[in-house]
This record gives C-alpha cells, sequence and structure tokens, in this order.
C-alpha cells in the first residue's frame, strides 16, 4: 500500500507541497521510476541505502548512480530498461533489510537567548527555540536584521549576553566539542585549498572514518550530491553553487549532529534550491546520521516548503514563529496580472478586501473572504493571472 | 579515484593516500612529502657537491654554498607553508586525537629540521671529500717532510744559533708592567739597562712549558734557549687526530742540522716538487707576517723558494675542511637545533592561533624589544636589570594566559600572550641561569676569591636541555589545551 504522509505544512494548516513521502521509501522510489523520476530515484536509493548501512548495498547504488550520470549525459530521454531492472533489483535487496525508524532526539533548547554587540548598536532580542532531530527550522527576514547573528549565537560563535543553550547531546560541553558537534555553514564560504577530494576524505578522517569506509563515504557523498566529476578540481575552478554543495558534502561527512547553514540557497539556481534542501531534509530524517537543520533565507517559499518551524525576525526581534499557531486573522493571496487595480477591486464587494500593490505582485487581504474564495473569484472572472498564491500563514505577509 | 601528484612516485602517493584516509594529523603535516623532496634535494646537492669539491687543497668557499643551499630550503620551507600545509585538524574543531599536539610539534620539527640540515649537506661533502683524499697521517707526514727536506736543501743558509735570555724570578712583577688589557702577553718585561728579563711564577711556567731548553743558574735565575725557527710549513691542529706528530724545530735541529751530513740533492728537490704539486693552491692568503719581512730572512727566503707559503695554504684549507666536525664546540649543532626550533615555534604558533593574532604577537614582542633598549637607556639599566625585565614580561603574560581558563569571550590580549609565552618558554631555563650566574657574577665584585671564569658550561647545557624537555612536557597538557579553549570561544 503506498500511504502518502505529507510533510509538515504550517502554511495553510493543511498538507504539503514538498516532496511526498512514503512510509516506505522502496514504493516511493519505484514510483519515482514509473514516472520516469529518474534523478530523485537515484538519489533516494543513494539514502536507502545509505540507511541501511550495508556497504555493498552502498557500492551498488553508486554505481548505480554513475551509471544514471553517463546515461544523463549521453541519452538523457532514453533511458535503457537494463538501469531499471538492474535499479528494482537494488530496491529488492533494499528491502529485505531493515534500516530501522530514527528515534527523534532533542538536540539543542536555547532560551531567550540575546545578543549585542560591542561595536553598532544592532541587537538580538530574547528569542527562544528549540530543535530536534530531523527537523528544519527556517529563520527568515529582511537583510541586517538579526538572522546570522542568532545563527551564529546557536553555533557558539558569538558570546551570549542573556540567555541560555542547551545541547542535550552533550553533557558538559566545552567550546571546542560543541564546535565539533555543530556544522556551521556560513553565508560566505572559506575557500578550500588543495583537491576538493582531498578535503572530502580528510572531513571524513576527522569524523573517525577511516580507511576503505572513508573511500566509500566520500565516493557516496559525490554521488549524493552530484559532485563526482569535480572531484579532483580545486576550488577556483568550480563555480560558487558547487562550492556550497561541496561545503554541505564536507560538512555532512563529518557527521554533526546539528547543521546550521546561514543562506545556504543565496549562490544556487532554482532548481538547484529545491534539490538541495530536499537533499538536506531526506539526509536529516534519515537513520544514518539524523541531524536538526538551522537554517536562514532570503527565499521564504522554498523554505517555508521544507521547514518545520518558521521564525521570521525583525530588527533583532522575533515577530513570528509558526509554533506558536496563531491563526492568522485575515486571509492573503499575492498574484501577478497585468490588469489595473480598479479592475481587480471592481471583482470584490465594497469593504471585501483591500489591495495592496509592491509595483511587481498585488496582495489581496480580506478579513471577510478566505483565500480559497479570493482566489476562486479571479480565476473565475477570466482576469489573466500569471502567478497566485495563498500566503496568509506565510511570513511573506511580514515583508 | 586516483588524483595525481606531480613528481610523486607511486609508493609516496599510496602512502599519501594511506595516511589521508587513516591519520590526519600525520597527513596534514605532509612529513612524508617533505622527506621525500627534501632526500631528492640532499642527494642531488650532495651528488653536485661531490663532483664540485674535487680538490680538497682549494679554498673553500662553503660560505656561499651553504648561503645558496640556506636560500633554496628557505623556498622549499614556504612552498611547504602556501602547498602543502593546507589542512589543519585543530582549526576544523576535528576530533580531539591523543598526544596530537606534541604529534604536530614534532612533525613540523622534522619538516623543519630537513630543511635547516640541507644547509649543512655542502660542509659535510666538502669535509667527506677532504678525508677521503688526504689521510691524517698522510699530512703530518707531508709536513714534517717538507721541513726536513728544506732544512737538507737549505743548511748553508740556516741560523743554528740558539737564542739566550736571561730571566730573574720576582715574587711580584711590577703593576707598571703588566698592561692592563691582556696581562698573559706580558712575558718579558725588563726595565732600564737591566741584563735580566723579570718574570713572576706565572710567567716562568708558561715559559718553562714553552721553552726549548732552561739553565737554572740559581733560585731565581733562568736562562731559557730559544732554538731557530725551522719549521717553515705548519698546521695548528693537522696531528691532532694522529699519533704522529708535527716536528718541532727542536726536534728537527736534534735530527737533522746538530749533525748535519751533505745529501743528494736531486730527489729532495724533485720530491719537494711533487709535494708542491700536491699541496700548493694558485690562489692563497700571504699572512701579514710574510709581507712584513722586508729584510728577507732566511724564513722568507725558504719558503719563496719552495712555494711553501703557497702549500701552507693549501694545507691549511684541507686540514680546515678534515676536521671542521671535530674542532666544532658545538655550534654547529646549536645553529641546527636552535634555527629548527624557532621556525616550529612559529609554524606551531600559526597553525593554532588566528592570522590576525599571530603578527599582532610578532608586534608584541618587537614593541616589547625597544620598551626594554628605552628603559635601559632611560634608567641606566646593566644585565641583571635588563633580565629582571624580562622575567617581569614573562610572568606577567604567563598569568594573563592561564586567565584563558575561565574566558568567556575570546580575547586578542590573551592569545597574544599564549603565543609569547609558548615561544619563550624552552628558553625560559637557559635564561634563568643567566640571569643566576650575571647576578652572582655582579655580587662576587666584593669577593675576590670568587672566579667569574668558573666552568658554567654544564649548567648552560642543562638548562638548554631542560628547557626543551620542560617545553615538550607543558605542550600537550597546557598549551595545547589552553589553544584549544582559546581558539574555540565565542567572539564579540
Amino acid at each position: 500500500m503506498v500511504k502518502v504522509i505529507y510533510s509538515v505544512n504550517f502554511l495553510t494548516g493543511k498538507l504539503i507541497t514538498f516532496a511526498h513521502m512514503y512510509n516506505d521509501p522502496v514504493q516511493e522510489i519505484k514510483s519515482y521510476l514509473k514516472h520516469n523520476d529518474y534523478s530523485l530515484a537515484v538519489r533516494r536509493t543513494l539514502d536507502i541505502s545509505l540507511d541501511s548501512g550495508d556497504n555493498n548495498l552502498i557500492k551498488k547504488a553508486i554505481d548505480w548512480s554513475r551509471e544514471f550520470r553517463v546515461i544523463e549525459s549521453v541519452t538523457p530521454t532514453m533511458v535503457p530498461a537494463a538501469f531499471i531492472s538492474k535499479g528494482e533489483a537494488l530496491l529488492a535487496e533494499a528491502s529485505v533489510i531493515n534500516a530501522g525508524t530514527p528515534v527523534n532526539t532533542r538536540l539543542v533548547t536555547a532560551d531567550k537567548i540575546s545578543q549585542k554587540y560591542s561595536k553598532g548598536n544592532f541587537s538580538l532580542k530574547p528569542i527562544s527555540l528549540s530543535l530536534q532531530t530531523g527537523e528544519v527550522l527556517g529563520v527568515v527576514g529582511e537583510n541586517g536584521n538579526g538572522k546570522t547573528t542568532l545563527l551564529r549565537c546557536l553555533a557558539g560563535q558569538l558570546e551570549l549576553d542573556e540567555g541560555s543553550i542547551h545541547y542535550h547531546l552533550l553533557s558538559t560541553p566545552d567550546h571546542y566539542t560543541v564546535k565539533n558537534h555543530i556544522a556551521f555553514i556560513p553565508q560566505r564560504i572559506p575557500k578550500w585549498y588543495g583537491m576538493l577530494k582531498d578535503n572530502l576524505h580528510f572531513s571524513a578522517s576527522l569524523a573517525g572514518v577511516y580507511a576503505k569506509e572513508n573511500d566509500l563515504m566520500v565516493a557516496f557523498m559525490l554521488e549524493r550530491l552530484n559532485l563526482t566529476q569535480y572531484a579532483n578540481l580545486t576550488w577556483d575552478q568550480i563555480s560558487s553553487g558547487y562550492r556550497t554543495r561541496f561545503e554541505i558534502a564536507r560538512i555532512l561527512l563529518q557527521k554533526p549532529r546539528l547543521l546550521i547553514l546561514d543562506e545556504p540557497l543565496a549562490n544556487l539556481d532554482i532548481n538547484a534550491q529545491q534539490t538541495i534542501l530536499t537533499d538536506l531534509i531526506y539526509m536529516a530524517k534519515g537513520s544514518h546520521n539524523p541531524m536538526g537543520i538551522l537554517l536562514s533565507s532570503q527565499q521564504l517559499h522554498e523554505v517555508e516548503k521544507v521547514a518545520d518551524t518558521v521564525i521570521f525576525i525583525k530588527q533583532g526581534n522575533c515577530l513570528y514563529s509558526s509554533n506558536d499557531k496563531e491563526v492568522a486573522k485575515s486571509s492573503a493571496v499575492e498574484f501577478e496580472t497585468p490588469e489595473e487595480r480598479q479592475t481587480i477591486l471592481d471583482l470584490f464587494e465594497v469593504g471585501e478586501v483591500e489591495i495592496q500593490y509592491n509595483g511587481g505582485f498585488y496582495t489581496i487581504i480580506s478579513f471577510q473572504l478566505t483565500a480559497q474564495e479570493v482566489i476562486e473569484k479571479i480565476i473565475t472572472s477570466g482576469l489573466q493571472v500569471s502567478y497566485f498564491r495563498d500566503i496568509t500563514n506565510s511570513t511573506k505577509r511580514f515583508f | 579515484m586516483k588524483s595525481y601528484r606531480p613528481l610523486v612516485p607511486g609508493f609516496i602517493q599510496k602512502l599519501d593516500e594511506k595516511l589521508l584516509r587513516n591519520k590526519p594529523v600525520t597527513w596534514s603535516a605532509r612529513t612524508h612529502l617533505v622527506i621525500y623532496f627534501a632526500s631528492i634535494f640532499i642527494f642531488l646537492l650532495a651528488l653536485l657537491c661531490f663532483f664540485s669539491f674535487t680538490e680538497a687543497k682549494s679554498f673553500s668557499n662553503i660560505e656561499t654554498w651553504a648561503g645558496f643551499t640556506a636560500l633554496i630550503s628557505f623556498i622549499g620551507f614556504i612552498i611547504w607553508l602556501i602547498f602543502l600545509l593546507r589542512f589543519n585538524v585543530f582549526k576544523r574543531f576535528g576530533r580531539w586525537f591523543e598526544w596530537d599536539g606534541l604529534k604536530t610539534f614534532g612533525l613540523y620539527f622534522i619538516n623543519i629540521s630537513l630543511m635547516v640540515g640541507a644547509t649543512f649537506v655542502p660542509a659535510a661533502i666538502e669535509s667527506f671529500n677532504a678525508n677521503k683524499q688526504f689521510s691524517n697521517e698522510e699530512i703530518v707526514k707531508d709536513i714534517n717532510e717538507l721541513n726536513v727536506n728544506a732544512v737538507k736543501l737549505e743548511y748553508n743558509q740556516l741560523p743554528l744559533e740558539w737564542k739566550a735570555d736571561t730571566f730573574l724570578l720576582r715574587d711580584k712583577m711590577p703593576s707598571y708592567e703588566v698592561p692592563v688589557d691582556n696581562p698573559e702577553s706580558v712575558t718579558i718585561a725588563r726595565s732600564g739597562n737591566s741584563r735580566y728579563y723579570y718574570m713572576d711564577t706565572v710567567i716562568m711556567r708558561d715559559k718553562l712549558a714553552g721553552a726549548d731548553s732552561v739553565i737554572r743558574l740559581s733560585d731565581s735565575l733562568y736562562v731559557f734557549y730559544k732554538c731557530p725557527e725551522y719549521t717553515f710549513t705548519t698546521s695548528y691542529n693537522a696531528d691532532a687526530y694522529t699519533p704522529l706528530k708535527q716536528l718541532t724545530s727542536k726536534d728537527i735541529y736534534y735530527r737533522e742540522i746538530r749533525n748535519f751530513k751533505p745529501v743528494d740533492r736531486q730527489p729532495l728537490i724533485d720530491r719537494m716538487n711533487q709535494l708542491k704539486e700536491k699541496y700548493a693552491v694558485k690562489r692563497y692568503y700571504e699572512s701579514e707576517s710574510y709581507t712584513d719581512m722586508q729584510d728577507k730572512t732566511y724564513d722568507f727566503k725558504i719558503r719563496s723558494k719552495y712555494s711553501l707559503i703557497s702549500i701552507n695554504n693549501g694545507i691549511e684549507n684541507i686540514v680546515r675542511k678534515k676536521y671542521r666536525w671535530k674542532e666544532s664546540t658545538g655550534w654547529q649543532f646549536r645553529f641546527f637545533f636552535y634555527t629548527t626550533l624557532f621556525f616550529t615555534l612559529l609554524v606551531f604558533i600559526f597553525r593554532h592561533t588566528t592570522a590576525r593574532t599571530f603578527f599582532l604577537s610578532l608586534l608584541s614582542v618587537v614593541i616589547l624589544m625597544i620598551l626594554t633598549a628605552l628603559f635601559g637607556v632611560i634608567f641606566n639599566y646593566r644585565e641583571t636589570g635588563l633580565f629582571s625585565l624580562m622575567l617581569f614580561y614573562y610572568i606577567v603574560l604567563a598569568i594573563i594566559t592561564l586567565t584563558i581558563k575561565w574566558a568567556k569571550k575570546r580575547n586578542v590580549i590573551q592569545g597574544i600572550a599564549l603565543n609569547i609565552v609558548l615561544f619563550f618558554t624552552p628558553f625560559l631555563p637557559l635564561f634563568l641561569t643567566a640571569m643566576y650566574f650575571e647576578f652572582r657574577r655582579v655580587n662576587s665584585y666584593a669577593d675576590p676569591d670568587y672566579s667569574t671564569y668558573q666552568d658554567t658550561y654544564p649548567w648552560y647545557l642543562g638548562a638548554e636541555i631542560g628547557g626543551f624537555i620542560l617545553f615538550l612536557i607543558l605542550l600537550q597538557p597546557v598549551f595545547r589545551r589552553l589553544y584549544r579553549k582559546w581558539y574555540a570561544l565565542p567572539e564579540d
């Protein structure tokens, strides 16, 4: 039975738009294969092979992935039947291995943490949050409002003025242990030196992954993030998007329990943003190294799609947290149309809606109609609409 | 998926990959690559020197070679820093490997010692070649032969009369007869028109040791005889490492001159020419004493006739090359050790601190030196005052360093203090020893029995060894822990 479990969706209070997750990942992958989603099928197969802990299965999954890369580069539209049957055989093998269910463990609790820089006027007002393995917490807000400061506080890089942070998996941690336990990827990734592959092997060694396992894990991570062909290059020879991917690969090899990413999507194209985010979520929720993810981004929709909790920060204050479960008092719909404002207003009764225009999108706010009703009226009116989105429960409303 | 590294053979490549995957601390120091490249460099350098230093008698320009090698070693050091020392377990907040601080220091020390050690290769090869070309006995034998042959050939020119001086022994030399700057030079002091020279017991002891013959006329009157000079060729220390000794003028006198018999000259001249071919150098330096011989003494004439000045230069060159390491008082090893230690400490600090703190530490040391000099000038400090001031700096910096244990925030002052304390700890016992003896020397002015020339060498040697051991003992449990704590502390 294919049971579709939609991931957490705090946006609408309903179900998700994020990738469908199945109770049985083997069935999930089979459905991808069936619908020609080969790239996703290969990536998810790599995930379940890793979760299985069976090195032979991991090797086979890596080989299958490499085969896919070759097919993709030569005949992207023609996938041979042998490739699919090989994948099915792999899935059959994976289905008999019990990967185990990851147990969610509380990772970090921040209690009313605040920070003020010794130079400058900016200060982060008290914020509380908590995160457990498998969870994603998104931090959104405009530039210069404290997202990075919050992340750096949680990563142990900035001293707290008030409040406390408790890392639940560390009994009496010193700062070095905390930094070993947490992986922080800054927006501007520090330059790597030497071959990229060496850096990955080195990171795996640092995490206590030695010898053949080291080779296997590096090969796995290169395949999982589609980096194999760049492995022997240097930092200067790859684009900024691939630098982000390599940094993620390096960090994941160090098996952190808490992954903090500051604007990880900034250097990625729209497809890569989606891929990286879903890949991270899959890996965080896997049983190999379940971890919590804390990320900041300007890409509201992408973050809101994957995050279990979103907090919105403005001028150092936490204005909104999806954990608060507050129901929005008005509905809000964002849409794009070449029509005039008056034409749109004419669709509604007087006082029924309020329309805002930011030069690109119209935002309709209504205390009387639901978002669904607003959208229905716009669509049925015959207006030329090129884009619309229900932002009733989105942090987009705060911008 | 193998990576390609230029100029690295397969076995090093395999070792590199194995270390990368199993021993990150060892791999990140790149000692295996440094050993490999240094070995190739040293081998090629040795080969080049071996075929360049073919003539042991020629003038040694080893300083130029050493300078050239040092330059290449320094380039190697920079390459190691920039291209190989890129991976840092400590700054990646890697796992806490057992004894990794000590291990890292040891590996850096090995790497740098190879680079510093390379500068000694030309000198070592030069000595090797000189020892291979000339045995210890051979040189002494040839020196003696040169002198004996010269005496036999030039017997008619030689002075035969021994110089005699009569000395009167006195309890004490008048102070005005003893130049203050060099009391030992006063072996002869004659006042007015006296027929005697005066000497005290100290001078007498020296004269007895150096005299060729002595006649005791009375308890206080002695005649010292000096044999004329028959050693036209001589080399200091040439016979220090062989049972065969250089003949003195007196030896030559008794062996060849006292009962001189005419000789067949031609074989001797041929032999002198052979020895000239063997030892004479084209480029030589005349010593001042020879150029000053305006009156063309027998000595100068004989030396000139048989090219003995040039031969002497050649022999000196050979002897210097042969016994370079034996005559050493340990300075070569100290130069090697302290240069290695100096650079190792700098690299170790650089790898455990931030770039900003590292350079600020260097600046701080310079400022402290300027301050010390200013204090010295303004308050007219002597050595003891400067030593005390420097000890005060160390104690203050050590206290600041220890406060890292309780720090909540990474502070650049604490980082600088830690860097400076770590750097100077190996030298602390040496410094304290010097300070102790300086205070003893100053305080001994009131005590005429205290000798400032007592043998302090074992104390200094102990302090040198002890300082390094103390540093190694403190490195892991103290310095490494403090660096770990300081570097991981939050900023701002």
